[in-house]
């Protein structure tokens, strides 16, 4: 009897494989990008890169268990969602009330520690932030919005 | 003498759908202050009033709502930070997400007009360019 469940299931979960889902496309760093539009420091730069590109940007890294169905469904999902909502690779052609409104966001979401994603950081270890890096790069965002304010 | 009839039933529909208190006593301030970074002429002011302040108000039952826009406090907001606001409000207005689907479904005359939105993004890129000129 529970042979046969399992036969069932492991053939259920080969056919999933066949439904992973439409990866999110991965490009080249163009000169949009926000690392180098806006000259950002190495330190800043690395958090960055570690903890937001993922989700964040064009230069995506996936990794072994987005090839497995389902959770290929939830990854593609979240970089969806995390571009939508914010694409660094974009930056440069963002308006600038756009950018000010991002850098205030990112401000408010790294202080509560809504990002990044819980579930990412129990995948990903170099995204735990520490409460001094999540102060970098918040005094950054900040420093970087009150510049962009005063810009033509 | 026909728009303010409808204004003042539209604001009854969204009063007593929202909210068991009176309503909010928000104080807009008229184009003609200038001193105010953020301030709303009639035309907007009446928009506002029909389809927004029901819900992005101090005392509103809608605590999503009430955390993401309170007109009033739009007012009193510093120069980044209303930028901000307004970034969101000019976004919302190109996705035609506001007042939220639900909302619009139940009052489809909660539905913002085509010239609705074309007075409020006026208003919303004026509003920058004030704040710019700060």
């Amino acid at each position: 009897m529970i042979r046969k469940m399992l036969i069932i299931l492991a053939v259920g979960a080969i056919i999933l494989q066949f439904f992973r889902g439409e990866e999110p496309e991965v490009a080249e760093v163009t000169e949009n990008d926000l690392i180098l539009s806006e000259a950002v420091n190495d330190d800043v730069a690395l958090l960055l890169k570690s903890a937001c590109y993922d989700c964040h940007s064009m230069q995506t890294v996936y990794p072994w268990y987005s090839y497995i169905t389902p959770a290929s469904w939830f990854v593609f999902d979240h970089i969806r969602d995390g571009r939508d909502e914010l694409n660094f690779s974009e930056w440069a052609n963002y308006e600038k009330r756009r950018k000010i409104r991002k850098l205030k966001e990112i401000t408010e979401e790294v202080e509560e520690k809504h990002m990044p994603l819980d579930s990412y950081i129990s995948m990903h270890g170099e995204a735990n932030l520490s409460q001094a890096q999540r102060e970098t790069i918040i005094n950054w965002a900040e420093e970087l919005g009150q510049a962009t304010l005063l810009r033509e | 003498m026909k728009t303010s009839i409808t204004t003042i039933l539209l604001m009854g529909i969204v009063i007593i759908g929202y909210s068991q208190k009176p309503p909010t006593q928000v104080l807009l301030v008229p184009a003609a202050d200038s001193s105010q970074l953020v301030s709303f002429s009639l035309d907007v002011m009446n928009i506002i009033d029909a389809k927004c302040i029901g819900c992005h108000a101090p005392n509103a039952r809608n605590e999503k709502a009430r955390k993401a826009l309170q007109w009033e406090k739009l007012q009193m907001m510093e120069k980044m930070d209303a930028y901000a606001q307004l970034d969101e409000i000019s976004e919302v207005l190109e996705e035609g997400s506001m007042p939220p689907k639900r909302m619009v479904e139940r009052y489809p005359n909660m539905k913002l007009s085509e010239k609705e939105i074309a007075v409020l993004k006026d208003w919303v890129s004026n509003t920058l360019t004030k704040i710019e000129g700060e």
